[in-house]
Protein backbone atom coordinates (compact mmCIF):
# COMPACT_ATOMS: atom_id res chain seq x y z
CA UNK A 1 0.00 0.00 0.00
CA UNK A 2 1.14 3.91 -0.48
CA UNK A 3 0.82 6.93 1.12
CA UNK A 4 1.38 8.52 4.37
CA UNK A 5 3.12 6.30 7.35
CA UNK A 6 3.08 7.62 10.53
CA UNK A 7 4.40 11.10 8.77
CA UNK A 8 5.30 14.12 10.65
CA UNK A 9 6.08 16.98 8.31
CA UNK A 10 6.52 20.14 10.33
CA UNK A 11 8.13 23.78 8.61
CA UNK A 12 10.41 25.88 11.25
CA UNK A 13 11.23 29.53 10.94
CA UNK A 14 12.52 31.68 13.07
CA UNK A 15 11.68 29.76 16.07
CA UNK A 16 7.92 29.62 14.48
CA UNK A 17 6.66 25.98 14.46
CA UNK A 18 4.36 25.60 11.27
CA UNK A 19 2.59 21.67 11.59
CA UNK A 20 0.96 20.27 8.65
CA UNK A 21 1.25 16.21 9.51
CA UNK A 22 1.79 14.77 13.20
CA UNK A 23 2.04 11.00 13.04
CA UNK A 24 -0.44 10.57 10.37
CA UNK A 25 -1.07 7.50 8.43
CA UNK A 26 -2.94 7.20 5.14
CA UNK A 27 -2.69 4.67 2.69
CA UNK A 28 -4.31 3.82 -0.52
CA UNK A 29 -3.87 1.52 -3.25
CA UNK A 30 -1.95 1.79 -6.87
CA UNK A 31 -4.82 2.58 -9.06
CA UNK A 32 -6.86 4.30 -6.36
CA UNK A 33 -8.39 7.58 -6.83
CA UNK A 34 -8.83 9.67 -3.42
CA UNK A 35 -9.43 13.07 -2.38
CA UNK A 36 -7.89 14.85 0.70
CA UNK A 37 -10.38 17.69 1.83
CA UNK A 38 -8.94 20.43 3.66
CA UNK A 39 -9.18 24.09 3.91
CA UNK A 40 -7.12 27.45 3.02
CA UNK A 41 -3.65 26.93 4.47
CA UNK A 42 -4.03 23.67 5.38
CA UNK A 43 -1.05 21.97 3.91
CA UNK A 44 -3.08 20.67 1.02
CA UNK A 45 0.26 21.53 -1.65
CA UNK A 46 2.56 20.09 1.04
CA UNK A 47 0.94 16.62 1.07
CA UNK A 48 1.09 17.17 -2.95
CA UNK A 49 5.26 17.40 -2.87
CA UNK A 50 5.78 14.97 0.11
CA UNK A 51 4.04 12.96 -2.60
CA UNK A 52 5.40 13.59 -5.59
CA UNK A 53 8.78 13.40 -3.97
CA UNK A 54 9.62 17.34 -3.79
CA UNK A 55 9.87 17.17 0.40
CA UNK A 56 10.93 14.87 2.51
CA UNK A 57 8.56 14.31 5.38
CA UNK A 58 10.00 15.68 9.05
CA UNK A 59 9.30 12.22 10.49
CA UNK A 60 7.85 8.64 9.02
CA UNK A 61 7.37 7.46 5.55
CA UNK A 62 5.90 8.44 2.33
CA UNK A 63 5.34 5.59 0.19
CA UNK A 64 5.18 6.76 -3.65
CA UNK A 65 3.07 4.47 -6.05
CA UNK A 66 5.30 4.02 -9.18
CA UNK A 67 5.13 5.75 -12.38
CA UNK A 68 3.55 8.91 -10.14
CA UNK A 69 3.16 12.07 -11.53
CA UNK A 70 4.40 15.64 -11.45
CA UNK A 71 1.34 18.14 -10.55
CA UNK A 72 -1.20 18.02 -13.26
CA UNK A 73 -1.10 21.52 -14.60
CA UNK A 74 2.59 22.10 -12.84
CA UNK A 75 4.05 25.23 -15.54
CA UNK A 76 6.97 26.11 -13.11
CA UNK A 77 9.46 24.15 -15.32
CA UNK A 78 8.31 25.96 -18.30
CA UNK A 79 10.88 28.50 -19.34
CA UNK A 80 9.31 32.31 -20.74
CA UNK A 81 12.30 32.48 -23.00
CA UNK A 82 11.21 29.07 -24.89
CA UNK A 83 8.33 29.08 -27.19
CA UNK A 84 5.41 26.63 -26.15
CA UNK A 85 6.73 23.96 -28.27
CA UNK A 86 10.31 24.58 -27.56
CA UNK A 87 9.49 23.97 -23.66
CA UNK A 88 7.08 20.74 -24.73
CA UNK A 89 9.85 19.27 -26.40
CA UNK A 90 12.76 19.66 -24.18
CA UNK A 91 10.69 18.40 -21.22
CA UNK A 92 9.54 15.62 -23.48
CA UNK A 93 12.93 14.51 -24.02
CA UNK A 94 14.22 14.87 -19.94
CA UNK A 95 10.65 13.19 -19.20
CA UNK A 96 12.13 10.35 -22.01
CA UNK A 97 9.16 10.70 -23.95
CA UNK A 98 8.95 10.95 -27.68
CA UNK A 99 8.89 14.59 -28.44
CA UNK A 100 7.60 14.69 -31.67
CA UNK A 101 4.28 12.25 -30.60
CA UNK A 102 4.16 14.80 -27.14
CA UNK A 103 4.34 18.29 -29.39
CA UNK A 104 1.60 16.77 -31.68
CA UNK A 105 -0.42 16.02 -28.42
CA UNK A 106 0.25 19.05 -27.06
CA UNK A 107 -0.62 21.42 -30.14
CA UNK A 108 -3.69 19.79 -30.65
CA UNK A 109 -5.10 19.92 -27.45
CA UNK A 110 -4.21 23.03 -25.77
CA UNK A 111 -5.88 24.89 -28.39
CA UNK A 112 -3.52 27.92 -28.68
CA UNK A 113 -3.04 27.86 -32.15
CA UNK A 114 -0.58 29.58 -33.36
CA UNK A 115 0.91 30.89 -30.34
CA UNK A 116 2.26 27.48 -29.47
CA UNK A 117 5.21 28.43 -31.41
CA UNK A 118 5.43 32.11 -29.25
CA UNK A 119 7.48 32.45 -26.58
CA UNK A 120 5.83 31.82 -23.22
CA UNK A 121 6.49 34.64 -21.49
CA UNK A 122 4.28 36.48 -24.19
CA UNK A 123 1.08 34.39 -22.98
CA UNK A 124 -1.66 34.77 -20.98
CA UNK A 125 -2.27 32.63 -17.27
CA UNK A 126 -5.30 31.06 -19.40
CA UNK A 127 -2.88 29.94 -22.66
CA UNK A 128 -0.36 28.49 -19.78
CA UNK A 129 -2.62 26.94 -17.41
CA UNK A 130 -3.83 24.91 -20.97
CA UNK A 131 -0.56 24.33 -22.11
CA UNK A 132 0.46 22.70 -19.01
CA UNK A 133 -2.33 20.69 -18.48
CA UNK A 134 -2.00 19.62 -21.74
CA UNK A 135 1.66 18.20 -21.58
CA UNK A 136 0.11 16.95 -18.08
CA UNK A 137 -2.06 14.39 -20.57
CA UNK A 138 0.02 14.02 -22.82
CA UNK A 139 2.26 11.66 -21.32
CA UNK A 140 0.20 8.77 -19.47
CA UNK A 141 1.19 8.46 -16.13
CA UNK A 142 0.51 5.41 -13.40
CA UNK A 143 -0.50 7.68 -11.20
CA UNK A 144 -1.82 11.01 -11.03
CA UNK A 145 -1.20 14.05 -8.22
CA UNK A 146 -3.38 16.87 -8.25
CA UNK A 147 -3.61 20.08 -6.18
CA UNK A 148 -6.97 21.43 -7.02
CA UNK A 149 -6.58 21.45 -10.48
CA UNK A 150 -8.34 18.85 -12.36
CA UNK A 151 -8.86 21.02 -15.87
CA UNK A 152 -7.98 24.34 -17.39
CA UNK A 153 -9.71 27.19 -19.20
CA UNK A 154 -13.13 27.91 -18.59
CA UNK A 155 -16.70 27.27 -20.54
CA UNK A 156 -16.42 24.65 -23.09
CA UNK A 157 -12.30 24.04 -23.24
CA UNK A 158 -12.53 23.32 -19.32
CA UNK A 159 -14.97 20.53 -20.17
CA UNK A 160 -13.15 19.20 -22.11
CA UNK A 161 -9.91 19.55 -20.22
CA UNK A 162 -12.03 17.42 -17.31
CA UNK A 163 -13.23 15.13 -19.89
CA UNK A 164 -9.06 14.01 -20.73
CA UNK A 165 -8.38 13.60 -17.02
CA UNK A 166 -11.04 11.24 -16.90
CA UNK A 167 -9.94 9.10 -19.81
CA UNK A 168 -6.46 8.90 -18.18
CA UNK A 169 -8.17 8.23 -15.30
CA UNK A 170 -9.79 4.80 -16.70
CA UNK A 171 -6.18 2.96 -16.06
CA UNK A 172 -4.45 5.07 -13.32
CA UNK A 173 -5.16 5.96 -9.92
CA UNK A 174 -5.14 10.12 -8.31
CA UNK A 175 -4.65 11.53 -5.47
CA UNK A 176 -6.58 15.22 -5.61
CA UNK A 177 -6.23 17.70 -2.41
CA UNK A 178 -9.17 20.01 -2.79
CA UNK A 179 -11.18 22.10 -0.73
CA UNK A 180 -14.16 21.90 -2.74
CA UNK A 181 -16.29 18.60 -1.99
CA UNK A 182 -18.15 19.01 -5.62
CA UNK A 183 -14.49 18.59 -7.55
CA UNK A 184 -13.60 15.64 -5.52
CA UNK A 185 -16.70 13.87 -6.39
CA UNK A 186 -16.68 14.02 -9.96
CA UNK A 187 -13.14 12.62 -9.71
CA UNK A 188 -12.80 10.28 -6.80
CA UNK A 189 -14.57 7.59 -5.04
CA UNK A 190 -12.53 7.67 -1.70
CA UNK A 191 -12.55 10.45 0.80
CA UNK A 192 -10.91 12.13 3.42
CA UNK A 193 -10.17 14.84 4.82
CA UNK A 194 -6.96 16.70 6.71
CA UNK A 195 -8.16 17.13 9.93
CA UNK A 196 -6.08 18.58 12.79
CA UNK A 197 -2.43 17.29 10.93
CA UNK A 198 -4.06 13.72 10.48
CA UNK A 199 -5.80 12.45 7.70
CA UNK A 200 -9.18 11.11 8.54
CA UNK A 201 -10.63 8.62 6.17
CA UNK A 202 -14.77 8.75 5.41
CA UNK A 203 -16.74 6.73 4.31
CA UNK A 204 -18.64 8.76 2.09
CA UNK A 205 -18.40 12.50 0.82
CA UNK A 206 -21.03 13.26 3.04
CA UNK A 207 -19.05 12.24 5.80
CA UNK A 208 -16.36 14.16 4.42
CA UNK A 209 -18.06 17.26 3.91
CA UNK A 210 -19.75 17.53 7.71
CA UNK A 211 -15.78 16.91 9.12
CA UNK A 212 -14.76 19.70 6.53
CA UNK A 213 -17.65 22.34 7.77
CA UNK A 214 -17.02 21.52 11.07
CA UNK A 215 -13.08 22.46 10.66
CA UNK A 216 -14.25 25.23 8.62
CA UNK A 217 -16.25 26.20 11.19
CA UNK A 218 -13.60 25.81 14.05
CA UNK A 219 -11.34 28.18 11.89
CA UNK A 220 -14.12 30.75 11.88
CA UNK A 221 -14.23 30.59 15.43
CA UNK A 222 -10.71 30.98 16.05
CA UNK A 223 -10.40 33.94 13.43
CA UNK A 224 -13.20 35.53 15.29
CA UNK A 225 -11.70 35.23 19.08
CA UNK A 226 -8.27 36.50 17.70
CA UNK A 227 -10.46 39.28 15.56
CA UNK A 228 -11.62 40.16 18.70
CA UNK A 229 -9.15 39.95 20.69
CA UNK A 230 -7.07 42.50 18.38
CA UNK A 231 -10.02 44.79 19.08
CA UNK A 232 -9.72 45.14 22.40
CA UNK B 1 10.29 6.33 -14.27
CA UNK B 2 7.85 3.73 -15.01
CA UNK B 3 4.94 5.73 -16.76
CA UNK B 4 3.45 3.74 -20.20
CA UNK B 5 4.39 4.86 -23.60
CA UNK B 6 7.65 6.10 -22.71
CA UNK B 7 10.55 5.47 -25.29
CA UNK B 8 13.69 4.05 -23.00
CA UNK B 9 15.99 6.66 -24.96
CA UNK B 10 19.58 6.86 -23.12
CA UNK B 11 20.15 9.00 -20.49
CA UNK B 12 22.17 11.07 -22.80
CA UNK B 13 19.15 12.63 -24.40
CA UNK B 14 18.07 13.83 -21.21
CA UNK B 15 21.31 16.07 -20.62
CA UNK B 16 21.34 16.99 -23.99
CA UNK B 17 17.59 18.44 -23.32
CA UNK B 18 19.25 20.08 -20.33
CA UNK B 19 21.88 21.76 -22.79
CA UNK B 20 19.60 22.77 -25.55
CA UNK B 21 17.56 24.37 -22.51
CA UNK B 22 19.95 26.74 -21.27
CA UNK B 23 21.78 27.45 -24.74
CA UNK B 24 18.32 28.95 -25.84
CA UNK B 25 17.06 30.81 -22.69
CA UNK B 26 20.65 31.75 -21.02
CA UNK B 27 21.34 35.49 -21.67
CA UNK B 28 17.78 35.98 -23.13
CA UNK B 29 16.85 39.60 -23.45
CA UNK B 30 20.34 40.91 -23.70
CA UNK B 31 21.30 42.87 -26.82
CA UNK B 32 24.48 41.19 -27.09
CA UNK B 33 23.13 37.63 -25.84
CA UNK B 34 24.90 34.82 -25.59
CA UNK B 35 28.54 36.81 -26.94
CA UNK B 36 28.44 37.43 -22.90
CA UNK B 37 29.62 33.75 -22.91
CA UNK B 38 32.72 35.16 -24.66
CA UNK B 39 32.74 38.72 -23.89
CA UNK B 40 33.28 38.29 -20.34
CA UNK B 41 36.75 36.22 -20.47
CA UNK B 42 37.89 38.91 -22.92
CA UNK B 43 37.19 41.08 -20.32
CA UNK B 44 39.36 39.28 -17.90
CA UNK B 45 42.22 38.90 -20.00
CA UNK B 46 42.25 42.79 -20.73
CA UNK B 47 42.57 43.06 -16.90
CA UNK B 48 45.44 40.44 -16.37
CA UNK B 49 46.88 42.19 -19.26
CA UNK B 50 46.52 46.03 -18.16
CA UNK B 51 48.12 44.90 -14.86
CA UNK B 52 50.59 43.26 -16.26
CA UNK B 53 51.61 46.24 -18.33
CA UNK B 54 51.56 48.81 -15.84
CA UNK B 55 53.57 46.65 -13.53
CA UNK B 56 55.97 45.71 -15.74
CA UNK B 57 55.64 42.48 -15.18
CA UNK B 58 56.79 39.95 -17.90
CA UNK B 59 56.12 36.73 -19.17
CA UNK B 60 58.16 33.97 -16.72
CA UNK B 61 58.13 31.19 -19.62
CA UNK B 62 59.11 31.63 -22.76
CA UNK B 63 56.46 32.62 -24.89
CA UNK B 64 54.72 36.53 -25.53
CA UNK B 65 52.63 38.13 -22.38
CA UNK B 66 49.49 37.19 -24.16
CA UNK B 67 50.07 33.04 -24.83
CA UNK B 68 51.10 33.20 -20.52
CA UNK B 69 48.01 35.00 -19.35
CA UNK B 70 45.73 32.36 -21.35
CA UNK B 71 47.51 29.78 -20.04
CA UNK B 72 46.39 30.60 -16.19
CA UNK B 73 43.04 32.71 -17.01
CA UNK B 74 41.65 29.96 -18.83
CA UNK B 75 41.65 26.91 -16.91
CA UNK B 76 40.93 29.24 -14.45
CA UNK B 77 37.88 30.26 -15.80
CA UNK B 78 36.89 27.02 -16.79
CA UNK B 79 37.52 26.20 -13.21
CA UNK B 80 34.96 28.94 -11.91
CA UNK B 81 32.51 29.21 -14.10
CA UNK B 82 31.79 25.72 -13.78
CA UNK B 83 31.23 26.19 -10.13
CA UNK B 84 28.68 29.47 -10.63
CA UNK B 85 26.74 27.29 -13.33
CA UNK B 86 26.26 24.16 -11.09
CA UNK B 87 25.11 26.10 -8.06
CA UNK B 88 22.83 28.63 -10.56
CA UNK B 89 21.40 25.54 -11.86
CA UNK B 90 20.27 24.07 -8.32
CA UNK B 91 17.83 27.06 -8.07
CA UNK B 92 17.34 27.87 -11.99
CA UNK B 93 16.41 24.22 -12.24
CA UNK B 94 14.30 23.64 -9.05
CA UNK B 95 11.07 23.29 -11.15
CA UNK B 96 12.79 20.91 -13.57
CA UNK B 97 13.97 18.62 -11.02
CA UNK B 98 10.04 17.94 -9.59
CA UNK B 99 10.24 15.95 -12.74
CA UNK B 100 9.92 11.98 -12.71
CA UNK B 101 13.21 10.91 -14.05
CA UNK B 102 14.97 13.89 -13.99
CA UNK B 103 18.04 13.99 -11.32
CA UNK B 104 19.93 16.66 -9.80
CA UNK B 105 22.90 14.82 -11.13
CA UNK B 106 21.32 14.97 -15.16
CA UNK B 107 20.94 18.48 -14.59
CA UNK B 108 24.33 18.58 -13.02
CA UNK B 109 25.96 16.72 -16.29
CA UNK B 110 24.30 18.80 -18.78
CA UNK B 111 25.31 22.11 -17.36
CA UNK B 112 28.64 21.37 -16.66
CA UNK B 113 28.43 19.75 -20.68
CA UNK B 114 27.43 22.59 -21.65
CA UNK B 115 29.83 24.69 -19.77
CA UNK B 116 32.68 23.05 -20.86
CA UNK B 117 32.02 23.03 -24.49
CA UNK B 118 31.87 26.69 -24.21
CA UNK B 119 34.76 27.40 -22.96
CA UNK B 120 36.50 24.87 -24.90
CA UNK B 121 35.05 26.76 -27.79
CA UNK B 122 36.39 30.09 -26.41
CA UNK B 123 39.49 28.78 -25.85
CA UNK B 124 40.36 27.79 -29.49
CA UNK B 125 38.98 31.01 -30.51
CA UNK B 126 41.20 32.84 -28.28
CA UNK B 127 44.13 30.75 -29.47
CA UNK B 128 43.59 31.22 -32.77
CA UNK B 129 43.32 35.02 -32.20
CA UNK B 130 46.38 35.29 -30.59
CA UNK B 131 47.95 33.74 -33.81
CA UNK B 132 46.03 35.90 -36.90
CA UNK B 133 46.73 39.06 -34.37
CA UNK B 134 50.35 38.74 -33.08
CA UNK B 135 51.24 35.61 -34.99
CA UNK B 136 52.03 33.31 -31.74
CA UNK B 137 50.57 30.19 -31.00
CA UNK B 138 51.62 27.86 -28.62
CA UNK B 139 50.42 24.38 -28.08
CA UNK B 140 52.99 21.84 -27.96
CA UNK B 141 51.40 18.88 -26.61
CA UNK B 142 47.27 19.24 -26.92
CA UNK B 143 46.70 16.03 -25.35
CA UNK B 144 47.89 17.12 -22.24
CA UNK B 145 46.48 20.72 -22.77
CA UNK B 146 42.96 18.99 -23.23
CA UNK B 147 43.90 16.91 -19.69
CA UNK B 148 44.54 19.81 -17.99
CA UNK B 149 41.93 21.99 -18.75
CA UNK B 150 39.64 18.55 -18.53
CA UNK B 151 40.94 18.48 -14.89
CA UNK B 152 40.34 22.42 -14.12
CA UNK B 153 36.94 22.00 -15.25
CA UNK B 154 36.11 18.72 -13.71
CA UNK B 155 37.31 20.46 -10.55
CA UNK B 156 34.77 23.29 -10.70
CA UNK B 157 32.32 20.79 -11.61
CA UNK B 158 32.44 18.29 -8.97
CA UNK B 159 33.25 21.01 -6.23
CA UNK B 160 29.76 22.89 -7.53
CA UNK B 161 27.90 20.00 -7.40
CA UNK B 162 29.23 18.93 -3.53
CA UNK B 163 28.29 22.94 -2.19
CA UNK B 164 25.36 22.44 -4.26
CA UNK B 165 24.26 19.01 -2.72
CA UNK B 166 25.94 20.35 0.92
CA UNK B 167 23.43 23.81 0.42
CA UNK B 168 20.42 21.11 0.20
CA UNK B 169 21.65 19.88 3.54
CA UNK B 170 21.92 23.02 5.41
CA UNK B 171 21.54 26.06 3.03
CA UNK B 172 24.40 28.62 5.32
CA UNK B 173 26.98 26.04 4.09
CA UNK B 174 26.33 27.17 0.29
CA UNK B 175 27.74 30.84 1.65
CA UNK B 176 31.17 29.15 2.05
CA UNK B 177 31.54 29.23 -2.02
CA UNK B 178 32.16 33.01 -1.81
CA UNK B 179 35.37 32.10 0.82
CA UNK B 180 36.32 29.41 -1.24
CA UNK B 181 36.45 30.75 -4.36
CA UNK B 182 37.94 34.30 -3.64
CA UNK B 183 41.28 33.58 -3.14
CA UNK B 184 41.74 30.35 -5.90
CA UNK B 185 42.73 33.17 -8.20
CA UNK B 186 45.78 34.30 -6.50
CA UNK B 187 46.44 30.88 -5.38
CA UNK B 188 46.03 28.73 -8.40
CA UNK B 189 49.11 30.03 -10.38
CA UNK B 190 46.67 32.41 -13.19
CA UNK B 191 49.36 34.96 -13.33
CA UNK B 192 52.62 33.34 -12.12
CA UNK B 193 53.72 30.01 -12.33
CA UNK B 194 54.67 27.05 -9.63
CA UNK B 195 58.00 26.88 -10.42
CA UNK B 196 58.47 30.83 -9.50
CA UNK B 197 57.36 29.78 -5.63
CA UNK B 198 60.00 29.52 -2.97
CA UNK B 199 59.73 25.80 -2.13
CA UNK B 200 57.98 25.78 1.46
CA UNK B 201 54.92 28.11 -0.72
CA UNK B 202 54.81 24.67 -3.44
CA UNK B 203 54.75 22.61 -0.86
CA UNK B 204 51.45 24.52 0.44
CA UNK B 205 49.79 25.24 -2.81
CA UNK B 206 50.56 21.48 -4.08
CA UNK B 207 47.05 20.91 -1.95
CA UNK B 208 45.47 23.02 -4.58
CA UNK B 209 43.94 20.77 -7.17
CA UNK B 210 42.79 23.79 -9.28
CA UNK B 211 46.56 24.67 -9.49
CA UNK B 212 47.74 21.56 -10.68
CA UNK B 213 45.53 21.47 -13.18
CA UNK B 214 46.48 25.04 -14.57
CA UNK B 215 50.53 23.80 -14.27
CA UNK B 216 49.41 20.77 -16.16
CA UNK B 217 47.62 22.41 -19.18
CA UNK B 218 50.55 25.38 -19.01
CA UNK B 219 53.83 22.48 -19.45
CA UNK B 220 51.42 21.05 -22.57
CA UNK B 221 51.19 24.55 -24.02
CA UNK B 222 54.86 25.72 -23.58
CA UNK B 223 58.13 23.27 -25.24
CA UNK B 224 60.08 24.91 -22.36
CA UNK B 225 57.96 24.80 -19.62
CA UNK B 226 57.82 21.84 -17.04
CA UNK B 227 56.07 22.53 -13.89
CA UNK B 228 57.87 20.96 -10.58
CA UNK B 229 55.13 19.84 -8.43
CA UNK B 230 52.21 19.57 -11.10
CA UNK B 231 50.51 16.30 -10.90
CA UNK B 232 46.87 14.81 -12.48
CA UNK B 233 46.37 12.95 -9.14
CA UNK B 234 45.55 15.79 -6.80
CA UNK B 235 42.59 17.12 -9.11
CA UNK B 236 41.42 13.48 -10.16
CA UNK B 237 41.58 12.67 -5.78
CA UNK B 238 39.73 15.78 -5.05
CA UNK B 239 36.90 15.46 -8.21
CA UNK B 240 36.09 11.88 -6.87
CA UNK B 241 36.12 13.01 -3.02
CA UNK B 242 33.53 15.91 -4.21
CA UNK B 243 31.27 13.91 -6.17
CA UNK B 244 31.08 11.31 -3.57
CA UNK B 245 30.42 14.20 -0.86
CA UNK B 246 27.72 15.45 -3.47
CA UNK B 247 26.67 12.02 -3.86
CA UNK B 248 26.23 11.70 -0.45
CA UNK B 249 24.69 14.56 0.80
CA UNK B 250 22.38 14.44 -2.03
CA UNK B 251 21.34 11.39 -1.46
CA UNK B 252 19.97 12.74 1.92
CA UNK B 253 18.57 16.00 0.70
CA UNK B 254 16.44 14.05 -1.89
CA UNK B 255 13.46 12.15 -2.28
CA UNK B 256 14.52 9.02 -4.87
CA UNK B 257 12.38 7.12 -7.35
CA UNK B 258 8.67 7.10 -7.01
CA UNK B 259 9.11 3.41 -5.95
CA UNK B 260 11.36 4.02 -3.05
CA UNK B 261 9.90 5.51 0.66
CA UNK B 262 10.44 8.78 1.45
CA UNK B 263 11.86 8.73 5.05
CA UNK B 264 12.78 11.56 7.40
CA UNK B 265 15.78 12.91 7.35
CA UNK B 266 17.36 12.40 10.42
Amino acid sequence: MYGFHQCTKVYEADGDARRILMGATFTFGPRDRVAILAGGGAGKSTLIRLMGGLEAPTAGDVHRPPGTSWPIGFAGAFHPALTGEENVRVLATMLRADPDRVSAFVAMSADLGDEYRNALASYSSGMRARLAFAFSMAIPQDFYLADEVVGAGDGQYRLRSERMLLRRLETAGLLLVTRNPRIAERFVDQFAVLHRHRIIRCATIAEARELLAEQNQGEDELEALTAGLRKS
Amino acid sequence: MSARGIMQEPRGGQIVAVMTRELRSRFVGDPLGYGWAYLTPLAWIAVIYAVFHILGRTSPVDADIGSFILSGIMPYLAFRYQVSSVLRAKTAYRSVMALPAMSPATIYAGIISLEFYNILIIYLALLLSNYMVFGALHLADPLAVFWGFLLASGVGGALGYALASLGSSGPSLTRATAIILRPMFYLSAVFYTANELPREWQAWLAWNPVLHAIELMRTGIFLDYDSDIATGWVPVVFILLCLGIGRWFGARSCVGAADEPATALD
